[in-house]
C-alpha cells in the first residue's frame, strides 16, 4: 500500500479526486451558479509544477479573476463579478488546499528521483563512447537514450515560485548534469572519427584506467542520490588525468603547429581535453552533494 | 503507397523543424560568445540554450520515431549535426578570460551568420525536397552557402594562427573549435550531398 501510494501518479489521482469530491460537495452547498464553476476551478488551479502549488495555484486564481472582472466590465454588471468570483474563491481555495496538504509532492525526493535515471544514462552513454572509440565501430551507439534522458530532467526547479532556497542548489546541480550532457556528445562526435589504430592502441591502457574512475565516480554520485552510505571516497581523478595527459603527449606532438598537422592528432587531444572537463564537473557534482 | 508518401512528408517536415531548431540553438551559443553583458547575467543566456536544448531533442526524437530502417545514416547525420553544434557549446566553459572574445568577435558574428544561411538553406532544401522540386539553381545555392561558411572558417583559423594563438591563455581550445565548425560544415555537406542522392 505504502509503495503504491509511492507511485506519483496513483498519489496525483488520490489528490485530484479528493479535491473533485469536496468541490462538488460546495458546489451542491455554498455554490451561487449552475454551471459547475467550485469544481472546474478546482482542477484548474491544482495543474501546477512540483514545489509550486501555491505561488501557480494563485496566479491561476488571479488570472481567473481577471477574466471575470473583464468580462463583467464588458456587461455592466457588477451582480455578475460578485456570484462568479464568489465561486471561483472558493474553487481555489479547495484546489490549492488539497495540493498543499494531501499527499504532497516532496520536491527533494522527486529531483533525486527524477535524476537518477538520466545520471544512469550518462554513465552508460559515456561507457559506450569509450567503446566506440577502442573498437573503430561507428555504428555501436545512437543518441536515442540519451535525448530521453536529457528530455526527462526536473526542469521544474527553474520556474518561477519555486522555493528560493532549494532552487539555487538544484539549478547549480542539474545545470551541470546538462554540462555532462554537451561534453558527451562533444565526446560521442569525436569518437566517430576513424583513428589510427596504433594511436589508440598507444593511449588503451591509460585511458581505460582512467574510463574505470569515472564510471566509479558516476556510480559514488547514484549512491549518494539512493541515499546510501558510500563504501570509499572516490579518487578525485587527478592523477589519473595526469597520466592520460602525459600518455597522449608521448603520441601526439604538444606544439600547437605540429599538432593541427593531422586531423586525428587534434580530435584526439579534444577528446582528452573533453574527459578532463567531464572530470571538472564530475568534482563539482560530487561537492554540491557532500 | 499514400501512407508511406504521407510518412515520408511527414520526415521531412519534422526535418525543417529540426534544422530550424537548430539555427536557434547556434544563435544562443554564439551569443553567449558575442555579448558582452553574457558574463554578468549567464541567466537568460542558459535559459534560452536549455529551452532550445529541448525543443531540439524533441524535434529529433519525432524523426527517429518517423525514420525506416533505410535511412540510418541520414539519422547519424542529423545527429552528428547537434552534437557538433553542442560542442561549440565547450568553449564557454573553458576560456577563462571572456574578454578574448572581442578580438575575434566580427569573425564569430560572420560564422553565426553563415550557419544560419547554411541552415536556412537547409530548410529550402528539405521543402523542394517535400515538393519534390530538383533544379540546378538549388544545387548552386548549397554550394554558395557551403562555400560561404568555408571562407568564414577561414578567416577565424587565419586570425587564430596570427592573433590567438599569441594572445590567447588557451589558445587550443580554439582550434578545437575551428576544427568542430569544419567538421559541422563537412557533416551538413555530407546531407545534402545524401538527399541530392537520395
Amino acid at each position: 500500500m505504502i509503495n503504491f501510494l509511492k507511485m506519483n501518479h496513483i498519489r496525483d489521482v488520490i489528490t485530484l479526486l479528493i479535491a473533485l469530491i469536496v468541490s462538488v460537495i460546495a458546489n451542491y452547498y455554498l455554490g451561487e451558479t449552475t454551471c459547475f464553476l467550485i469544481p472546474l476551478t478546482t482542477l484548474y488551479v491544482m495543474q501546477t509544477a512540483i514545489g509550486n502549488s501555491f505561488y501557480q495555484g494563485m496566479q491561476k486564481f488571479i488570472l481567473i479573476l481577471l477574466v471575470i472582472a473583464a468580462c463583467s466590465v464588458l456587461i455592466y454588471s457588477t451582480q455578475f463579478f460578485y456570484i462568479m468570483a464568489h465561486d471561483v474563491t472558493i474553487g481555489a481555495a479547495i484546489g490549492i488546499i488539497a495540493r498543499l496538504i494531501i499527499l504532497p509532492v516532496k520536491p527533494a525526493t522527486e529531483f533525486r528521483e527524477e535524476l537518477l535515471p538520466a545520471i544512469n544514462t550518462l554513465n552508460e552513454y559515456f561507457s559506450k563512447i569509450i567503446d566506440q572509440l577502442l573498437q573503430h565501430d561507428n555504428h555501436i551507439l545512437n543518441n536515442a537514450a540519451l535525448e530521453n534522458a536529457l528530455l526527462a530532467l526536473p526542469d521544474w526547479v527553474y520556474e518561477r515560485g519555486f522555493n528560493s532556497a532549494l532552487q539555487t542548489g538544484y539549478r547549480f546541480f542539474l545545470s551541470n548534469v546538462e554540462k555532462t550532457g554537451d561534453i558527451l556528445m562533444s565526446m560521442h562526435h569525436l569518437a566517430r572519427y576513424q583513428y589510427d589504430k596504433e594511436l589508440i592502441a598507444k593511449i588503451r591502457p591509460a585511458l581505460l584506467q582512467y574510463v574505470d574512475n569515472v564510471n566509479l565516480f558516476f556510480s559514488s554520485v547514484i549512491t549518494v542520490l539512493e541515499l546510501k552510505k558510500l563504501s570509499e571516497e572516490p579518487s578525485d581523478l587527478s592523477h589519473e588525468m595526469a597520466e592520460l595527459q602525459k600518455q597522449l603527449f608521448t603520441i601526439v606532438p604538444s606544439s600547437l603547429e605540429l599538432l593541427d598537422m593531422r586531423r586525428d592528432y587534434v580530435y584526439l587531444a579534444a577528446f582528452i581535453y573533453n574527459l578532463k572537463d567531464l572530470r571538472k564537473i564530475l568534482l563539482k557534482m560530487g561537492e554540491a552533494l557532500r | 503507397m499514400s501512407i508511406f508518401a504521407n510518412r515520408s512528408t511527414k520526415w521531412l517536415k519534422t526535418c525543417i523543424h529540426y534544422f530550424k531548431t537548430l539555427d536557434v540553438q547556434q544563435k544562443a551559443i554564439f551569443a553567449c560568445y558575442l555579448e558582452k553583458n553574457y558574463a554578468k547575467q549567464l541567466d537568460p543566456y542558459e535559459k534560452k540554450i536549455r529551452n532550445t536544448r529541448l525543443k531540439l531533442l524533441t524535434a529529433m526524437k519525432k524523426i527517429r520515431a518517423l525514420s525506416s530502417t533505410d535511412s540510418r545514416g541520414k539519422l547519424e547525420r542529423l545527429e552528428n549535426l547537434y552534437e557538433i553544434i553542442f560542442s561549440l557549446n565547450t568553449l564557454k566553459l573553458r576560456i577563462s578570460d571572456q574578454a578574448i572574445f572581442e578580438i575575434c568577435e566580427v569573425e564569430l558574428k560572420k560564422i553565426s551568420l553563415s550557419l544560419s544561411d547554411a541552415l536556412k538553406h537547409a530548410m529550402i532544401f528539405l521543402n523542394s525536397k517535400q515538393l519534390e522540386k530538383k533544379s540546378a539553381r538549388m544545387m548552386d545555392d548549397t554550394a554558395k552557402n557551403i562555400g560561404r561558411l568555408s571562407r568564414q572558417i577561414d578567416a577565424l583559423e587565419e586570425l587564430y594562427r596570427s592573433t590567438l594563438q599569441v594572445v590567447s591563455q588557451e589558445p587550443i581550445f580554439f582550434l578545437f573549435f575551428v576544427q568542430d565548425l569544419i567538421a559541422f560544415r563537412d557533416a551538413l555537406e555530407s546531407f545534402f550531398l545524401e538527399m541530392l542522392n537520395d
